[in-house]
C-alpha cells in the first residue's frame, strides 16, 4: 500500500525534538494519574507509549494536545510552549482519540471537509486533498457515505486520514488500532510508517506488545510513572529478554 | 437474578458517582413542588385597575375607597378621559377600568339606578371573569350599605366538601405528583436507556448473554427506586407544608403510586425502544407524554370541559386514573373496593408496553 | 467566516439526517397547537348538580328548572336524600348539591328567614369556587324576578348599581386567543433551551467535541457555529406557529409583525445562550435535560401563562424579574392582542437584551475547551 504525503516545507525548529516534557503531573484529587513525567521525542520518530489499561496513557496524551489542563509540569510541543501557546500548538498537531470521535451522522467527505475547512484549507485545495488521501485508502467511491454505516477499520483508517489533513508535523495516536482485526492493523502500520517517513512525528499509544517492536522508541508507563524508556532492542537487551511483551511481562511481575 | 444483581449493581455505581445528576433528581422535585405550592392559587390580589371617576362625589369617593379596601384591586392610575384608559391598558398592563358615571350619587339617591362600565382586558380571560366576579361583590356590598338591607333574604350556607378551607393546593398536588412521577420514572429511564444505544454500549450488553429482559428491568429499578423516594419526599411536603389530608390508607396510597411507577416505567422503556438518541427520547417523552398528561389528565383544566374526541384520549394516558385513585385515597379517604379498577388499568398499560417494548428491543438486536 | 460556514452546515445536516428529531420539530408544533387550544380551557361549564328537596314545592321546582335552563348546569334532578347525593359527589358523579329545607315556599312567601344549603365538590377549588358564583346568581335571579312580579318595576324601592362589561382585546371572549400566544411562547421556549441545551453535552457524551477542542478552533467561532442554526430554527418554528395562529385560530396580529420578529429573535437569543450555558456546564444529556426542565417549569408557571401573576406571593412575582419568558409573554401578548408598540415594550425590550447579552457571555466563559 502506498500512502503520497506531499512533501511539508521544514519548520524552523530550534532544538531536533517535537516533543519535550518534563515533570508533566496530572491530579484528580487525590488520585494521580500521571506522575511526574520526562522524556523527549525527536522529529520524525516514532514513538510508542505502552501500559495497560489506567496506567495513565490518555491521560497523558490528552495533556500533550492541550485537551486537559496539567496539573504541574511543561512541555514543548512542535516548538512552542504548552502552557502559553496551546493555540499554535493545535495547529501542528493532529489528534486521533481511543474512541472514534467523528459525527456518526456526517458523510466521510462531510467530516473531512468540517476539519479541513476549520484548519483553513483553502476550499480547492482541500478537496483536493480529501479526495487524493480517499483514493489512496480505497474510499474514493464511499466519500458519500455516512460514517455511521462504514466497519470499524475504515473508521480507524479515515480518522487517521482526518487528522493527517492539515499535515500537521506531530500526530498523536490514542490506541489507533484496538478493536480492528490484524489486517487491518497491519494496514494502519503502514500508514504510520508512510506518514513517518515524511517527518511526521508520530506519538502513538498501545496495548499491543507486538506493536511495540514497530516503534522506533518506546516507552512503558505504569500507574502514571514512566518506568523504562528505550528502543524495543536496548529494552529487550537490558531485561534479557526476547520480546517486548516479555519485558512487559517481566516489568510488571516485578 | 444473578444477572439482574450484577446489572443492577452497574446501574446503581453509575448513579451514585455521578453525584450531580443524583443531586438534581432529588432536589428538583421537591423545589417544584414548593414553587407549585406557593405560586399556584387561582384567588387575585393587588390585580393592577383604572378608575374613571366622571362625578367625583362623595357617594363616588366611597366606592373607590370601597374598591381599593377589599384588597382584590390595586388603582395605579386614575385618566382623566376614555382615551387614556386605551393607554394604561398597554402601557401600564391594568387589567380592569372601571367608569363611574357623572352624577353618580344624584342618580342613585334619586333614579336609584346607576349603570357602572367595566372594562375587562380579556387577554387574559381567567383574571377577567375572576375580577369581573369581585367588582360585582363589591357592588353589591355597597348597595346594601346604600340601602341598608340585604337584597337577598334567603340565607346560602355554602359547605365544601372535601376541601373545607378550599385550599387550592388540593387540586394541584395530586397533579403535581403525577407529573413528577413521570419526570423521574418515565424520562429518566427512556433517557438511560438511549443512552446505552447512543454510545453504542447497548449492543454490547444485548449480545452479551444475559436475558435481555433482565436488562431492561435492571435499568429501570433504580430510577423507580428513586422516583418512589421522590414520591415520599413529596407526599410529606405535601401533607407538612401544604396540610393535605391523607384520608384514606397510606398502605394503598403506596401501593397506587407503584403500580403508576410501573406504569411511567414501561411507558419510558417503550418510547426508548423507538429511538436512536436520547434528545429524541426526551423530546418524545416531553410531547407524547409530559404535555398531554399536564393537559388532558385533569390536573389543570377539567375533563369534561374538553372536546368528546380529547376525554376518550385522556383515557389512554396513565395520568388521569393515577390522578383520580390518588385523590380519591387522599382527599376522600376511599378504600381498595373504590379504586381497584384504576389500579388495574395502570396494571395492565405497564403489562402491554413492557411487552412490547421488550419484543422490539429483541428485534433491535 | 468560513469556519462559522461550515459549521452551520454541519449543525443542519446533522438535524436534518436525524429524521426523528426533523419530524418531533415539525410536529411538536402542530401537536401542540391542535392540542392545547381545545383542552386548556379553564372556564367551568357543565357543573353537574343534584337536589335534595324536602320541600317539594312549586318554587324549588321552579328554581330547578332555571337550573336546567342555564347553560352552565347539567341538572341531575331530585335525589331522595342527602346520602344519595353524597354517594353520588364520592363518585364523582356531580359538582354541587342544593338541599332545601321543609317548608321553604311558605317561608319565603312569609318572609320568615330561611337556608339554601349549598355543598360544593371543593376538591377543584376553581370550580367549587366559580360553580358557587353561578349557583347564586341564578338563585338571585330567580328571586329578583320574584320580587320584580310582586312590586312596580317602574319605581324600585331600593338603589341598584348595574355594570355593563365590555370586553377588550379579545371581544367573542374565545379562549384560543388567550393560550395560543402562550403557546407559541413555550414552543419557541422549548425549541431553543432544550435542543441546545442538549447538543453540547451530546458532543461530550460522543467524544465528538474532542475532535473539535484539538483544531485552532476559537471559542466564538464554535459557539456561533452552533448558535446561528437553532436560532434560525427556532425563527422558522416561531413562524410556523405564527401563520398555523392565523390560518387555523384566525388570530391576528393586531400590531406589527416587524416588531413581533424582533422580540422572538432577541428572546431566541436569552434562550440559545441559556441552553449552551447550561450544556457547557453540564456533564451529562440527563443533567441538563433536568436543569432546563426546572427552569422550563419555573419560567411557565411564573409567567402567568395557566395561573394568575397577580395570585402569586410578593416573592414570585419578585422573581419574575428574572424570568425571561415573563418578559417575552406580556410583550407578546400585548402586541399581538392589544396592538401595543415598541414604545408600550420598550422594558421587555431592553430587560431581554440585557439577559441575551449576560447569558451568552456566561456561555461563552463557561465553554472551555480544555478540561481542568
Amino acid at each position: 500500500m502506498k500512502v503520497r504525503l506531499p512533501f511539508r516545507p521544514q519548520q524552523a525548529i530550534d532544538t531536533p525534538y517535537s516533543i519535550q516534557v518534563e515533570g508533566l503531573t496530572k491530579r484528580f484529587g487525590e488520585f494521580t494519574a500521571v506522575n511526574h513525567i520526562s522524556f523527549e521525542v525527536k522529529k520524525g520518530e516514532i514513538f510508542g507509549f505502552l501500559g495497560a489499561n489506567g496506567a495513565g496513557k490518555t491521560t497523558a496524551i490528552r495533556m500533550l494536545c492541550s485537551l486537559l489542563q496539567p496539573t504541574e509540569g511543561k512541555a514543548m510541543i512542535a516548538g512552542y510552549d504548552l502552557a502559553t501557546q496551546p493555540k499554535l500548538i493545535k495547529r501542528h498537531i493532529g489528534y486521533m482519540s481511543q474512541k472514534f470521535s467523528l459525527y456518526d451522522d456526517l458523510t466521510i467527505f462531510e467530516n473531512m471537509q468540517l476539519f479541513g475547512t476549520i484548519y483553513g484549507i483553502p476550499r480547492k485545495e482541500l478537496k483536493d486533498r480529501i479526495f487524493s488521501r480517499l483514493e489512496d485508502l480505497h474510499l474514493a467511491d464511499k466519500s458519500k457515505t455516512l460514517v455511521a454505516s462504514i466497519p470499524l477499520g475504515w473508521k480507524q483508517k479515515l480518522a487517521f486520514a482526518t487528522a493527517m489533513l492539515h499535515r500537521p508535523d506531530i500526530v498523536f495516536l490514542d490506541e489507533p488500532t484496538s478493536g480492528v482485526d490484524p489486517i487491518v492493523r497491519r494496514e494502519f502500520w503502514n500508514l504510520i510508517y508512510e506518514a513517518a517517513s515524511h517527518g511526521v512525528t508520530i506519538f502513538v499509544t498501545t496495548h499491543y506488545m507486538d506493536e511495540a517492536e514497530y516503534c522506533g522508541r518506546i516507552s512503558i508507563m505504569s500507574h502514571g510513572e514512566l518506568k523504562l524508556i528505550g528502543t524495543p532492542t536496548e529494552l529487550k537487551e537490558q531485561m534479557q529478554v526476547d520480546s517486548i511483551e516479555k519485558v512487559f511481562v517481566k516489568y510488571v511481575v516485578r | 437474578m444473578k444477572e439482574l444483581r450484577q446489572i443492577l449493581k452497574k446501574e446503581f455505581t453509575h448513579i451514585f458517582r455521578d453525584r450531580i445528576t443524583l443531586f438534581l433528581v432529588l432536589a428538583i422535585p421537591i423545589m417544584l413542588v414548593l414553587l407549585f405550592g406557593f405560586t399556584i392559587s387561582t384567588d387575585i390580589h393587588h390585580a393592577t385597575i383604572s378608575v374613571l371617576d366622571l362625578s367625583n362625589d362623595s357617594q363616588s369617593k366611597a366606592l373607590v375607597d370601597k374598591i381599593t379596601a377589599s384588597g382584590y384591586f390595586e388603582v395605579v392610575s386614575y385618566p382623566k378621559s376614555e382615551q387614556e384608559i386605551d393607554n394604561d391598558f398597554k402601557d401600564k398592563n391594568i387589567k380592569l377600568a372601571i367608569i363611574i358615571p357623572s352624577a353618580f350619587e344624584e342618580q342613585l339617591t334619586n333614579e336609584k339606578f346607576v349603570t357602572i362600565q367595566i372594562i375587562s382586558d380579556v387577554s387574559d380571560m381567567n383574571v377577567a371573569s375572576i375580577l369581573n366576579n369581585y367588582v360585582k361583590a363589591i357592588l353589591n356590598d355597597f348597595t346594601n350599605d346604600f340601602n341598608g338591607t340585604a337584597t337577598m333574604p334567603i340565607e346560602l350556607c355554602t359547605q365544601m366538601m372535601y376541601n373545607p378551607e378550599a385550599n387550592s393546593v388540593y387540586m394541584f398536588v395530586p397533579g403535581i405528583i403525577t407529573l413528577i412521577m413521570i419526570i423521574v420514572t418515565a424520562l429518566m429511564s427512556s433517557i438511560t436507556l438511549a443512552r446505552e444505544v447512543e454510545t453504542g454500549t447497548m449492543r454490547m450488553l444485548l449480545i452479551a448473554p444475559v436475558n435481555k429482559a433482565w436488562v431492561v428491568v435492571g435499568k429501570v429499578i433504580p430510577y423507580m427506586i428513586l422516583s418512589f423516594i421522590s414520591t415520599i419526599t413529596i407526599i410529606v411536603i405535601s401533607v407538612l407544608v401544604f396540610k393535605m389530608p391523607i384520608k384514606g390508607s397510606v398502605w394503598l396510597l403506596l401501593a397506587v403510586c407503584i403500580v403508576f411507577m410501573l406504569t411511567s416505567a414501561s411507558f419510558g422503556t417503550a418510547i426508548s425502544s423507538l429511538v436512536k438518541t436520547q434528545i429524541d427520547a426526551m423530546m418524545i417523552t416531553m410531547m407524547g407524554l409530559f404535555l398531554p398528561t399536564a393537559l388532558l389528565s385533569g390536573f389543570l383544566f377539567p375533563i369534561d370541559n374538553m372536546p368528546y374526541f380529547f376525554q376518550v384520549l385522556a383515557n389512554i394516558f396513565p395520568g388521569k386514573w393515577f390522578i383520580i385513585a390518588i385523590k380519591d385515597v387522599m382527599l376522600k379517604g376511599s378504600g381498595f373496593f373504590d379504586i381497584w379498577l384504576y389500579m388495574l388499568i395502570l396494571f395492565a398499560m405497564a403489562a402491554i408496553l413492557m411487552t412490547v417494548s421488550l419484543i422490539r428491543l429483541d428485534k433491535r438486536r | 467566516m468560513r469556519v462559522i460556514l461550515i459549521l452551520i452546515k454541519k449543525e443542519f445536516l446533522q438535524v436534518f439526517r436525524n429524521s426523528l428529531l426533523w419530524k418531533i420539530l415539525l410536529l411538536a408544533p402542530l401537536a401542540e397547537f391542535l392540542l392545547f387550544p381545545y383542552t386548556a380551557d379553564y372556564e367551568i361549564k357543565n357543573v353537574h348538580i343534584a337536589f335534595v328537596d324536602h320541600d317539594r314545592s312549586q318554587m324549588t321546582s321552579d328554581i330547578l328548572s332555571k337550573f336546567s335552563a342555564s347553560q352552565y348546569f347539567i341538572n341531575h334532578g331530585i335525589v331522595n336524600s342527602r346520602t344519595d347525593a353524597e354517594d353520588m359527589m364520592q363518585a364523582d358523579e356531580i359538582d354541587f348539591i342544593i338541599e332545601f329545607p321543609a317548608d321553604f315556599e311558605r317561608s319565603v312567601i312569609t318572609q320568615e328567614p330561611t337556608k339554601i344549603g349549598i355543598t360544593a365538590n371543593a376538591i377543584n377549588t376553581v370550580k367549587a369556587g366559580l360553580g358557587s358564583e353561578y349557583v347564586q346568581r341564578v338563585l338571585a335571579d330567580y328571586l329578583m324576578g320574584m320580587s320584580e312580579n310582586a312590586q312596580n318595576p317602574l319605581q324600585p324601592q331600593v338603589a341598584q348599581l348595574v355594570t355593563t362589561n365590555v370586553y377588550w382585546f379579545n371581544e367573542q371572549m374565545n379562549y384560543k386567543n388567550v393560550i395560543v400566544p402562550g403557546l407559541l411562547i413555550i414552543l419557541v421556549t422549548l425549541i431553543g433551551a432544550y435542543i441546545t441545551a442538549l447538543n453540547i453535552v451530546r458532543e461530550k457524551e460522543l467524544g465528538t467535541i474532542e475532535q473539535v477542542n484539538v483544531t485552532p478552533i476559537k471559542k466564538w467561532q464554535f459557539l456561533l457555529g452552533k448558535m446561528i442554526p437553532f436560532w434560525i430554527l427556532g425563527m422558522a418554528e416561531f413562524c410556523i406557529g405564527l401563520v398555523i395562529m392565523k390560518l387555523v385560530f384566525g388570530i391576528s396580529i393586531q400590531g406589527s409583525l416587524l416588531l413581533l420578529l424582533g422580540l422572538t429573535a432577541v428572546y431566541l437569543l436569552v434562550m440559545l445562550g441559556l441552553g449552551f450555558f447550561i450544556s457547557s456546564v453540564s456533564r451529562n444529556q440527563l443533567q441538563a435535560m433536568f436543569i432546563v426542565f426546572f427552569l422550563f417549569i419555573l419560567f411557565v408557571m411564573l409567567s402567568g401563562t395557566f395561573t394568575p401573576v397577580e395570585g402569586m406571593p410578593d416573592w414570585a412575582e419578585y422573581l419574575n424579574y428574572f424570568n425571561p419568558m415573563s418578559f417575552f409573554m406580556s410583550a407578546m401578548k400585548t402586541v399581538i392582542l392589544k396592538g401595543s408598540t415598541v414604545d408600550n415594550i420598550r422594558d421587555q425590550f431592553i430587560a431581554l437584551s440585557v439577559m441575551a447579552v449576560i447569558l451568552n457571555t456566561a456561555a461563552l466563559l463557561s465553554y472551555r475547551d480544555k478540561v481542568q
